[in-house]
């Protein structure tokens, strides 16, 4: 079955077509009555669906040439219109023979109803008879024909003028809208000139902020030089006496100022002692004030390990013959170091003497070995050992675990902290514990064979 | 009996320092700054020359080298007395000509043997 649509507007032809199409009728289409009455010469059509307003030759034409023609007469002609308002168009377009005159919007279900119904009662020739439509006399149909133009027309200016105001009011709005845009535009701009002020004031603040920085830092660097200064005259002054005190003391205790009874050798080798180890204390705090401050110096030498251990067990050898204990060596042959010596003597030093202070009995280990360029010294000791729990925090400083030997056994609580910073920030190496909680304890020094 | 010419502007060690040296037979001539020290080294012409390097009126250092311009015998041994010394005082003052150095505290025994060592002398 095919439809011929006429129609002036692309878009709905469009529809349509696409409409028919999907129920499964061919189409074809003209864009006014000319146009429509050539197809329906060339094709064979079962249907016509027409708008009425169209250039040219309009629907009202179209119908009327359709329905005096013989051949054409029996094609059912259905209006499909927009524009209609006035009742008498549809009477008007009845009564020129046109079968059917449909108002849209038409829903699509219902609209192809019609459609198939129309077609339907064609095809059986239930269709009311095609004969000529009841001439009302030509000036009677001109007269309907011109009034109904003339009321489409005034609907058509009717509808533009609307739109024309609908446009003109599109247009206010948008123009409302710009003008909205360009004060919101304008409003941020200032925000943002805002912003930018705020951020250069920040900078402004920034900057001075930075000046006070750089001052202050410039005062903190002058108090730190003052505390050098201070820690470097003090330790002369606490120094001078001290070295008074442990060498008079030493020259009485030598029996150099003639015999002295028991209990004043007892009471001055307390005193000597003392002055001792208040000279280490004051020592090691300078040692590290200085490696704190960065104002130490590694003096590199090239020396023999050998001749390094030697001298840190010599130290010790009246304290370890004292308490009976075996010592064992472990070095391998002829190694040379270059390094800082008196650093590294520092170290073994003090890792010996914890050594010895904390082992009543058994024996103290020296080992070293070298692993990949670094020299491992490994003091292993038979020793009370250390707590799961306190080796974190034995390398710290001011650090005395509590023990049985911590009253009898003398120790600034600074010795392993700076043996760690020594090893660390002078020597480029470092320390490390292994130790069973009354079984014994390994201290280790690993530090690069050159520095 | 050897002379030895002790410079040390502390009344303390200057006492230490001598009695010392007198109790184990040397003789001593005292000397509390580095002017006069060099001053004495000149006329008296000690064995050897125990120099503490901090000085009220010179560093040490300038001392020493006074010393080893000077007329006095480039033999005769100077022994540095040097105060927790760290290990670069060491380098500087054997450039500047000293034979050796003893280290504070002084130890009333080890001294001797030190001094001994340093001097080369049998004991």
């Amino acid at each position: 079955m095919k439809i011929l649509i006429v129609d002036d507007i692309e878009v709905n032809l469009e529809l349509l077509e696409a409409r028919l199409e999907g129920s499964g009728y061919e189409v074809a289409y003209a864009r006014n009555g000319i146009e429509a009455l050539d197809k329906l010469k060339s094709a064979s059509i079962d249907m016509i669906i027409s708008d009425i307003l169209m250039p040219r030759m309009d629907g009202f034409q179209l119908c009327r040439e359709c329905k005096k023609d013989d051949t054409l007469r029996k094609i059912p002609f259905m209006f499909y219109t927009a524009t209609y308002t006035d009742k008498k168009d549809e009477e008007f377009a009845l009564s020129l023979g046109a079968e059917r005159f449909l108002v849209k919007p038409v829903e699509s279900n219902r609209f192809m109803e019609i459609i198939d119904g129309i077609l339907k009662d064609y095809k059986k020739g239930l269709l009311p008879p095609s004969e000529m439509p009841t001439e009302k006399g030509k000036a009677v149909y001109l007269e309907e024909y011109n009034e109904r133009l003339i009321n489409k027309l005034e609907k058509k200016m009717l509808d533009l003028e609307s739109k024309i105001i609908e446009h003109k009011l599109a247009e206010d709005e948008i123009r409302k809208l710009n003008e909205e845009l360009e004060q919101r535009v304008s409003e941020r701009t200032s925000q943002l000139n805002e912003s930018k002020e705020a951020l250069l004031n920040l900078v402004d603040d920034l900057n001075i902020a930075s000046d006070d920085l750089k001052s202050a830092n410039e005062r903190l660097q002058e108090l730190d030089h003052l505390k050098s200064m201070f820690i470097a005259s003090m330790s002369h002054e606490l120094r001078t006496p001290l070295n008074s005190i442990i060498g008079f003391t030493g020259i009485i205790l030598q029996g150099m100022t003639g015999e002295i009874n028991p209990e004043q050798r007892n009471q001055l080798q307390r005193v000597y002692g003392s002055a001792k180890h208040l000279l280490a204390l004051i020592n090691d705090v300078i040692d590290i004030s200085k490696i704190e401050a960065g104002k130490f110096e590694v003096h590199v030498e090239e020396f023999s390990l050998d001749g390094v251990i030697r001298e840190a067990v010599s130290n010790l050898t009246p304290e370890i013959t004292d308490k009976g204990l075996d010592l064992e060596i472990s070095l391998p042959q002829d190694t040379r170091l270059t390094t800082d010596r008196k650093r590294l003597l520092q170290c073994v030093l003090n890792f010996l003497s914890n050594a010895v202070k904390f082992t009543e009995k058994g024996e103290i280990k020296v080992a070293a070995h070298e692993v990949d360029g670094m020299m491992e010294i490994a003091v292993k000791d038979t020793g009370i050992g250390i707590k799961k729990e306190d080796l974190p925090r034995l390398f710290g400083s001011f650090v005395r675990l509590d023990s049985a030997l911590t009253i009898k056994t003398t120790g600034t609580g600074l010795g392993l902290y700076l043996t760690r910073k020594i090893a660390t920030e002078m020597l480029g190496g470092e320390v490390s514990v292994k130790s069973t909680y009354g079984k014994g304890s390994t201290f280790i020094l690993k530090v690069p064979k050159e520095i | 009996m050897k002379r030895v010419l002790v410079i040390e502007d502390n009344d303390d060690n200057m006492k230490l320092i001598t009695f010392i040296l007198e109790k184990n037979g040397y003789g001593t001539i005292r000397a509390e700054n580095g002017k006069t020290g060099i001053e004495l080294a000149l006329k008296e012409k000690p064995d050897f020359i125990l120099l503490d390097i901090q000085l009220p009126d010179m560093d040490g250092t300038e001392v020493l080298k006074e010393l080893r311009k000077s007329e006095i015998d480039e033999e005769v041994p100077i022994i540095a007395i040097t105060s927790y010394a760290m290990s670069g005082d060491r380098e500087r003052l054997m450039e500047a000509g000293c034979n050796g150095y003893i280290e504070k505290p002084i130890d009333p025994v080890s001294i001797i043997n030190q001094i001994r060592e340093i001097t080369g002398e049998k004991p």
